[in-house]
């Protein structure tokens, strides 16, 4: 049997039994199917929690307040009592759901824009104290009373319920199917609630947003680099999962007919982080795996365990196991579970392996393991068009042009006054000894660095205060001295987050994919391969970018930064850590570039042949301030270059090195 | 040859089986009668929930299993959530359709936290199955005085009530407290909460019976009872000038604190006085309030119903009865289970003709409610007593205890002082 | 009462809380700034020290009241042993479930360390049961305007008072010997600022990192002891509470900051009990975490600490 219609096979009994199982319970007695409802809730709550967890890489810990904000939605809206100003118009259940996904959206959203800048680990704090807040604030607000000294404008305001809760809540209406106290119905609500969920899931999993979560996940900073914004990003995460949430919420409340504050509370948010992390953050399966477990560990495993003990302990006449109670270990067990998976497999169950591989320095000398290098033929055709097309400002202009650019560490001066001019079409050298500011520069430049003083303009536009997203959105990207690709992604997904910025596809463009998405995303892939086939990466496209060697993940860094179409490219230290036939790959590459794309290169190198090589012009610094401009022939001279670095015997190694061209 | 012995093995056991199975028939010839009980029977609830079991099963065995013909059977069911260890609506909601769902049950014996009890009443109610609660005291469940919007009729859907209580309800206890705190003497009360159904429920009514009754209540404040340290609102109560301090909550939610702390803070005799529900009339609030402090403030407690030993004729004998089968003290609400057990033999009995005609689950269940709904004049653990209209009973004992120095480990305990109206 | 007795009073009152919360912070405060870790059990060693030094006070025999001569020899006692205790707890966790994570992303750490939460909330639930416990009356409480002064006021200041600042007052003033005067505080406080340079110098990161978790562990036992005589009571999860308001207290006065952190920790005490008072003390948990979330998001560096640029 083919694998395909193996999977389609397992497919249909999965599907089959699904179906089934309720009226088998029905038939047989088991009374198991309102538990069964119950835990698929939760499992629906892990599931939304693993959007803002696993996908985006933020730890909630407080995901219950939004659990709790859906149910109180629902519940407000739907319940005659409270005396609710809202409820003079019966709310129809259907309606409801979605409104309590949106009040919870929205809230997470308000939550959100403030905190998501911050660090992760005071993120997962702040989170944690809103968790916190909401069954206190829920609870107060059952009883509001202002008294100014002796001005009493509010007394005894009930608007939650307090602890008293909110109950009864409206049940769901559909023509001939009732949704009382037979468990079936909701069953098969929720069956096909998670059904469409975990669809949409996987379609966001796999579209222009996905690669973006996962790309923050794996390095903020690079996706930042790389055109990804990673605040709205996360906000979009956060308020999807926060969505999801009220989602869930709101049928529980429906449900269950009765909502109590108590029932929000910081275990629950902590339960469903283990659900995710324990099954594995990032694989719906692995969720939803993680989420069976934990339920059945609690209500199967710690009982039987319990009675298989007893049992022992009766027959063995030990007073100590008889009495024992393993369901008490609950926490005890849950806290070690945390541990020993962040220990041993911290990405859970099912989810992939993360352990990444270090870089390989490719020294084979085999022919047949040689790159082909890039030729002209094989740029692609969009690129070219685009450089054609060229820039808003006259040729003659300079491209970027820095002027008495500072920027200071506390007393250090990392930058001090230096200038800089790229013209179009240039390759430009930045050179200087280690910890001349060659890389902050850079940093500033690319907005990772808030500069001092002085004045960056590019295209005749200044880029002052811009986020790096931005910058790369106006056209400058850029390789890191480390390589930073997003390791776990594949070859081809991370050339394809360079051209996030120029993609346009929504979220409800990822659930839905209308025709225009479609043919967005085949548009970008086969850009992308033709990208990858540029720099001699043709056939690594479904390759994990870890597993790559060296030498290609310099290569498809590039290409990375060239999918962002840009007009200035800065490298820093393309060649580190090169062997001589790679090096000369990539200064072809750099030469091409220049040649055929009008691609301006702003280029920081240790390797004095690449860089008076292939370089226009040259800028040298040392200890922040620039000490020398020029050609790379009056460079070579230039008597405090080679004071500062180069060292008297510089002349004579560059003569008896053959000049790659 | 091992194809026969295992035969053999079979058949022997089928035998005895049906042998069983028929003597067991023979006594219940009409059938299997189930009682599903419902509340928390884990972690620090395990006590409670086991002296309740006790009390339902005393009950069952006091007529040796069987009533009019028919087999009781009694499951207990546990409606802690698996993950937070205490009451979890899900669970209960869980609990009280599975017992809606068994065709042979005929009541519904829960819960012990009023909150789930919100949750399952519905149920059962649609159901038209008879729930019996042996320790709900919100009042809001069957009455309106103490209520919240819209109940006590949210739980009758079926437009019939189907809860019971054998035991009364908060508002009376609020309210006799209020009376008794005048009566005593006090000018001014400051009454604090713990926030939660019971305890703030209880406060609630007796702000608002002080308030009619002429007492000065200068607030009801909410204190956060998951910290340790409740000197700042004493500070403020002291600052009020109250002398008497009500404090709605149970010995778990930070009463020790209180008491402890009122005495560092100066708030003593006959400056300021303590009172509290009869969720805090346990020994060991005794223990960790300290006997200096609960006699300085000269503490005293309400009791629902009156105490083990002013009980006579079947409370006195309900009592011994508990301590001789299961060889310690009944909890505090194992005798009301004992109670609703006995109320619920007592209907089934008076039903069974009915019972027998009934050609549905349904009818069943309704013929059942029906006769616990008309219990008058029975002969409780304390007094006679009639279930009214609202499925409450109409009896409304309370007594007032007061804490005095003793001998003994501890130092000090809680006397009778006197009946409360 | 008048209202500037009430706010005395509120503020002796906070001073004592806040003392306790001080001692707490300073253990995260100093975890933190060695390993950028938020060490979410430091609360719940807080809590077993509690519990241990009742265990510690009953295998010394002492149930009742210390009279003078035990109060300057038992009560010591206690101390010392207490702090061990939860010094070698401290450490032991580190060594187990932190160290091998010492190279991964910052929030594996994290919820590695809310297992260790868990896993030590259960123990305590397991070893004392779920209801308070009634910590003896070892410590003499009487108040002192009264029995010293003679002075009939409606402020109290009680022995017990004198207590936490008795025992808070060294132990800082201990700490910051400690951390400025000797080699070991040198030490901890290079591996703080630049972990690589300060091996690079020869500093042993290691074992200097085990010693900013023996020295919180110890600190976080004071606490727990001075708790337990103080409000006589204790339960499992009181770790989790007390931690996040100390926790509070740490960023408010600049987390990795040690000044910092014990001035968060007064602050923290003295406006939790003002809300107590001037608002409800229903709406205080509230106000408090409302205080950590702002100060993370618009002065994550508290009041105290330097702002430190994100590292690229």
């Amino acid at each position: 049997m083919s694998p395909g219609a193996r999977r389609a096979l397992q497919g249909a009994a999965l599907g089959a039994g699904l179906l089934v199982y309720p009226f088998l319970d029905r038939s047989l007695g088991l009374q198991t199917v309102h538990a069964v409802s119950d835990g698929m809730i939760y499992v629906l709550l892990a599931l939304g929690l693993n959007i803002v967890v696993g996908y985006a890489g933020l730890l909630d810990l407080g995901y219950a307040a939004f659990f709790a904000i859906g149910a109180y939605t629902m519940g407000l809206l739907n319940s005659p009592v409270l005396g609710s100003p809202l409820y003079g118009y019966r709310w129809s259940f259907w309606v409801c759901i979605w409104l309590a996904a949106g009040v919870s959206a929205v809230l997470g959203v308000v939550i959100g824009a403030p905190t998501l800048r911050v660090r992760g680990d005071y993120l997962a704090i702040i989170t944690l104290g809103f968790g916190e807040i909401i069954p206190v604030a829920i609870r107060n607000l059952g009883d509001i009373t202002i008294d100014i000294g002796g001005w009493r404008p509010i007394v005894r305001l009930n608007l939650t319920g307090g602890e008293n809760g909110v109950n009864p809540i409206g049940r769901p209406h559909l023509p001939g199917v009732p949704f009382e106290t037979d468990p079936v119905p909701w069953y098969f609500l929720i069956l096909v609630i998670g059904l469409a969920s975990l669809w949409a899931m996987n379609r966001l999993r796999d579209s222009r947003l996905g690669r973006a979560w996962m790309a923050i996940r794996e390095d903020e900073t690079a996706a930042d680099c790389t055109g990804v914004n990673p605040i709205s990003t996360k906000l979009l995460a956060f308020a999807l999962g926060a969505s999801f949430s009220g989602f869930a919420g709101s049928v529980y409340a429906a449900k269950l007919q009765a909502i109590t504050p108590g029932a929000f509370e910081f275990q629950v948010s902590i339960m469903l982080l283990c659900m995710v992390v324990l099954g594995g953050t990032g694989s719906l399966t692995g969720v939803i795996l993680g989420g069976m477990l934990i339920t059945l560990f609690d209500r199967v495993v710690l009982t039987e365990t319990t009675s298989m003990v007893r049992s022992v302990g009766r027959a063995t006449g030990i007073a100590a196991l008889t009495a024992a109670d393993l369901t008490l270990w609950r926490w005890f067990f849950f806290g070690l579970g945390l541990v020993l998976v962040m220990l041993l497999r911290p990405e859970g169950l099912a989810g992939r392996r993360a352990r990444p591989l270090a870089a390989v320095a490719d020294d084979t000398d085999d022919p047949a393991a040689l790159e082909p290098a890039p030729r002209v033929e094989t740029i692609p055709g969009w690129l070219r068009e685009r450089a054609e097309r060229g820039g808003v400002v006259p040729e003659a202009a300079p491209l970027l042009e820095v002027r008495g650019l500072t920027k200071r560490f506390g007393g250090v001066v990392a930058l001090n006054e230096v200038d800089l001019v790229v013209p179009r079409g240039a390759v430009i050298g930045l050179i200087g000894p280690n910890g001349a500011g060659k890389t902050t520069f850079f940093n500033v430049v690319t907005g990772l660095i808030r500069p001092d003083g002085g004045r960056i303009t590019f295209e005749g536009a200044r880029l002052a205060g811009l986020r790096p997203n931005a910058i790369v959105a106006r056209g400058i990207a850029r390789t890191f001295q480390s390589i930073r690709l997003f390791p776990q992604m594949t070859v081809l997904d991370n050339v394809l987050v360079g051209e996030h910025c120029r993609l346009a596809a929504t979220v409800a463009g990822a659930v839905l994919r209308p025709p225009a998405v479609i043919a967005e995303e085949a548009r970008a892939r086969a850009r992308a391969r033709e990208l990858l086939a540029f720099v001699g990466l043709g056939g690594k496209a479904d390759d994990a970018a870890r597993n790559l060697p060296y030498g290609d993940q310099r290569r498809l860094e590039i290409a990375r930064a060239l999918a962002t179409e840009p007009r200035l490219l800065l490298l820093d230290e393309p060649t580190a850590g090169m062997n001589p036939r790679e090096t000369e790959t990539l200064t072809e590459l750099i030469g091409i570039l220049r040649r055929e794309l009008s691609l301006s290169v702003l280029l920081i190198e240790h390797d004095m042949a690449v860089v008076m090589g292939i370089s226009d012009r040259i800028t040298a610094l040392d200890y922040g301030t620039r000490i020398a401009e020029g050609t790379p022939a009056e460079i070579k001279r230039h008597p405090r270059v080679i004071e500062a670095y180069l060292g008297a015997g510089y002349e004579q190694e560059l003569a008896a090195r053959t000049p790659a061209r | 040859m091992r194809l026969a012995r295992l035969t053999t093995v079979a058949l022997l056991f089928l035998g005895v089986f049906a042998v069983v199975a028929g003597v067991d028939a023979q006594q219940c010839a009409k059938g299997k009668l189930r009682f599903y009980t419902s509340w928390p029977m884990q972690g620090a609830m395990l006590p409670e929930g086991t002296g309740m079991k006790n009390g339902v099963d005393l009950a069952v065995s006091e007529v040796g299993g069987v009533v009019a013909g028919y087999c009781i059977e009694v499951i207990n069911l546990d409606d802690a959530s698996p993950q937070t260890g205490k009451w979890d609506g899900a669970v209960e909601a869980e609990n009280a359709n599975k017992a809606v769902g068994d065709p042979l049950a005929i009541v519904y014996i829960g819960t012990y936290n009023s909150g789930a009890a919100k949750v399952s009443i519905p149920i059962t109610n649609r159901a038209h199955m008879a729930q019996v609660t042996p320790a709900n005291t919100y009042p809001g469940l069957t009455k309106k005085r103490g209520a919240a919007p819209g109940e006590p009729e949210i739980y009758r859907p079926g437009g019939f009530v189907n809860y019971f209580r054998p035991i009364p309800a908060d508002d009376i206890q609020g309210a006799v407290a209020a009376k008794w705190a005048k009566r005593l003497g006090a000018k001014k009360v400051y009454v604090l909460n713990d926030q939660e159904l019971y305890g703030k429920g209880i406060a609630d009514v007796f702000e608002a019976t002080a308030k009619k009754i002429g007492l000065p209540v200068v607030a009801n404040e909410g204190i956060d009872w998951k910290q340790p340290d409740q000197k700042p609102v004493l500070t403020k109560i002291r600052a009020s000038g109250a002398d008497l301090i009500y404090l709605g909550g149970v010995i778990e939610t930070g009463a020790q604190v209180v008491i402890r702390q009122m005495k560092e803070v100066g708030l003593t005799a006959p400056r300021t006085r303590f009172m509290g529900p009869d969720g805090l009339l346990e020994e060991e609030l005794l223990k960790g309030a300290t006997c200096d402090a609960v006699l300085a403030t000269d503490m005293r407690v309400t009791f629902a119903g009156l105490p083990f030993e002013k009980m006579r004729g079947v409370g006195a004998k309900t009592y011994e009865t508990y301590k001789a089968k299961f060889g310690k003290e009944p909890t505090s609400y194992a005798l009301y289970a004992a109670e609703g057990g006995r109320v619920i033999i007592d209907a089934i009995r008076r039903a069974a003709p009915a019972l027998d005609r009934a050609k549905d689950t349904a009818e069943k269940r309704e013929a059942v409610r029906k006769a616990i709904a008309s219990t008058k004049n029975y002969e409780g653990i304390n007094g006679k007593w009639s279930f009214d209209e609202n499925g409450d009973v109409d009896y409304d004992t309370m007594s007032g205890f007061k804490a005095v120095k003793a001998d003994g480990p501890i130092g000090c305990k809680f006397q009778f002082e006197s009946i409360l109206e | 009462m008048t209202w500037w007795e009430v706010l005395v009073q509120q503020t002796i009152n906070g001073l004592t809380r806040g003392a306790v919360f001080a001692l707490i912070a300073l253990g995260y405060t100093m975890v933190y700034g060695i390993i950028e870790l938020i060490n979410f059990a430091h609360g719940d060693v807080f809590m077993l020290g509690l519990f241990v030094s009742l265990a510690w006070f009953t295998l010394l025999g002492v149930t009742t009241t210390l009279t003078g001569w035990q109060l300057v020899t038992l009560l010591p006692l206690c101390f010392a042993l207490t702090m061990l205790t939860t010094a070698a707890l401290n450490v032991a966790i580190d060594r187990v479930a932190y160290r091998p994570l010492r190279r991964s992303t910052r929030l594996a750490p994290l919820i590695t360390a809310i297992g260790v939460s868990f896993m030590l909330e259960n123990v305590a639930l397991l070893w004392k049961g779920p209801a308070p416990i009634a910590y003896p009356d070892v410590f003499p409480s009487f108040d002192i305007l009264r029995e010293w002064f003679g002075v009939d006021s409606a402020i109290f200041v009680t022995s017990k008072d004198l207590l936490v600042v008795g025992a808070t007052l060294p132990l800082m003033l201990a700490l910051h010997y400690f951390v400025t005067r000797t080699r070991w505080g040198k030490a901890m406080r290079a591996t703080a600022q630049d972990r690589e340079t300060a091996q690079a110098m020869g500093i042993d990161v290691e074992r200097t990192i085990l010693l900013t978790f023996f020295v919180g562990g110890a600190l976080a036992g004071a606490a727990g002891l001075i708790q337990g005589m103080y409000y006589n009571i204790g339960q499992w999860w009181m770790g989790y509470q007390a931690g996040l308001r100390a926790f509070t207290a740490a960023v408010l006065g600049g987390i990795g900051n040690m000044a910092g952190a014990a001035l968060g920790g007064l602050m923290i005490g003295f406006l939790s009990a003002w809300s107590d008072q001037y608002i409800s003390a229903r709406w205080t948990n509230a106000i408090v975490f409302s205080i950590l979330i702002l100060v993370l998001v618009f002065r994550p560096h508290g009041l105290m600490g330097e702002r430190t640029p994100d590292k690229t």
